[in-house]
């Protein structure tokens, strides 16, 4: 067991793991509350960091472990909600759908909109390598899978990429982005 | 022209020093990738958590830890010292005159010389079995063993059972050699327990077969009740009507 200065993992490895949090949620106060979660659990548990790994490793298994968490909750209540309004088929509300997220305007008209259709594998592979630059070794600690499993995922992952991108007709410029705040998007 | 698979590859390339080498198109999606996570991030930079909570619950933890160490391990310690002082107490100990605890412990079967003649015992079971259908299996084990009736099914269990004056000499036996070796105890304890199931079953046959032939009795005896009803209803019927 090693012990660990949490808060000077914060201030070094902070903004690392809010700009993964970000590209995956694509919500900006989503990925600050993900982000402060993350610390706050390694905060909890640093008892069980073992030092075998490098420290931003180990958080950004813990950053993905409760974004993950976090999907299987919002799915388990789509589906409360899906079935309640299905008693219901009169009713006439004008409350979006639980599943539509609220996400920021440049994220939605990045590429990371796109690589969050991606498989869940995939998604989270293509974040570590293109956001966060880890080596594929580091992404195969992190996502705890072979080396080979990482990069044929990143492999079929941007190739998936590509084939959504020539299956929009309306592929947009990336940069400039307009400077919009938050929106809607449904 | 046939296909060829090989026109489009299926399997990432690799370079010499196996690492991942991407075709120019997905390397530049890559880079594309990497420049929107900047532009997003610097568009949107996070907040860190508050240093206070951090460092508060970082100590919270770390005294909470020694707990999460101690606590399952006194736990274990504790199970540990009961299971083996219930396993001392279980322990059968020898009298002077040889016979175990686990000898006079034991549920009694009746010998063959308790056993009564049949005629004896066939009347009052027929009438506990019209009195009841179901008897509880803690009074058949203790019930006599006739052995000498015609249907003798102790032979109908699926494993071979030993005779109670073998399962006494293989315990004493067993028990002098002290210390008693715990793999004999255990074959000695599961003989006894399969030797009194062979006797439940053997019990619970019997007492199904008594019961079938009381009720074939009873039947029997309600059909001959029926007919002298149906031939007095004849002899009526066919009477003067007044």
């Amino acid at each position: 067991m090693t012990r660990i200065d949490i808060q000077q993992a914060a201030d070094e490895h902070f903004s690392r793991v809010h700009r993964a949090a970000l590209v995956l949620t694509g919500n900006p106060w989503d990925a600050d509350d993900l982000a402060q979660e993350t610390f706050l659990v390694a905060a909890r548990q640093q008892h069980k960091f073992e030092g075998r790994s490098s420290l931003y490793t180990w958080l950004y298994g813990i950053l993905l472990n409760l974004d993950r968490r976090e999907r299987r909750r919002i799915g388990t209540h789509y589906r409360k909600l899906k079935l309640l309004s299905l008693r219901d088929p009169n009713s006439t509300t004008s409350t979006p759908p639980a599943d539509s997220p609220v996400v920021a305007a440049e994220w939605k008209s990045s590429l990371w909109s796109y690589v969050a259709q991606l498989p869940d594998g995939q998604q989270k592979a293509l974040v570590l390598r293109f956001s966060e630059y880890l080596r594929y070794d580091e992404i195969a600690e992190v996502l705890q899978c072979p080396l080979g499993t990482v990069k044929s995922r990143i492999f079929h992952g941007l190739a998936a990429l590509k084939t959504m991108l020539a299956d929009d007709k309306e592929i947009r410029q990336l940069p400039p982005f307009p400077a919009e705040d938050i929106h809607h998007a449904i | 022209m046939p296909f060829d698979p090989q026109l489009f590859p299926r399997r990432p390339t690799v370079d010499e020093e196996h690492d991942l080498r991407l075709p120019d198109e997905l390397a530049s999606l890559g880079e594309q990738l990497s420049d929107d996570a900047e532009f997003i991030t610097n568009r949107y930079p996070g907040s860190a958590p508050p240093r206070e909570a951090v460092t508060e619950i970082a100590n919270v933890s770390g005294r909470a830890s020694h707990w999460k160490v101690w606590i399952p391990a006194a736990a274990a310690a504790v199970l540990l010292i009961v299971v083996s002082a219930a396993w001392q107490m279980r322990r059968p100990v020898v009298d002077a005159t040889g016979v175990s605890s686990l000898d006079q412990t034991r549920v009694a079967t009746p010998s063959s010389s308790d056993y009564k003649s049949p005629d004896d015992d066939l009347t009052s079971t027929i009438a506990a079995a019209r009195s009841t259908t179901a008897a509880p299996p803690a009074r058949l084990i203790n019930t006599p063993v006739d052995a000498t009736t015609p249907v003798d099914l102790a032979h109908q269990a699926p494993f071979p059972v030993r005779r109670e004056h073998e399962v006494r000499n293989l315990s004493v036996g067993v028990l002098d050699e002290q210390p008693a070796e715990l793999e004999d105890q255990g074959i000695l304890l599961l003989q006894r327990a399969l030797e009194r199931y062979a006797d439940f079953i053997d019990q619970e046959l019997r007492r199904r077969e008594v019961e079938r032939s009381a009720n074939a009795e009873l039947i029997q005896s309600l059909r001959d009740r029926i007919a002298e009803l149906e031939a007095q209803l004849e002899q009526a019927l066919q009477g003067p009507v007044e």
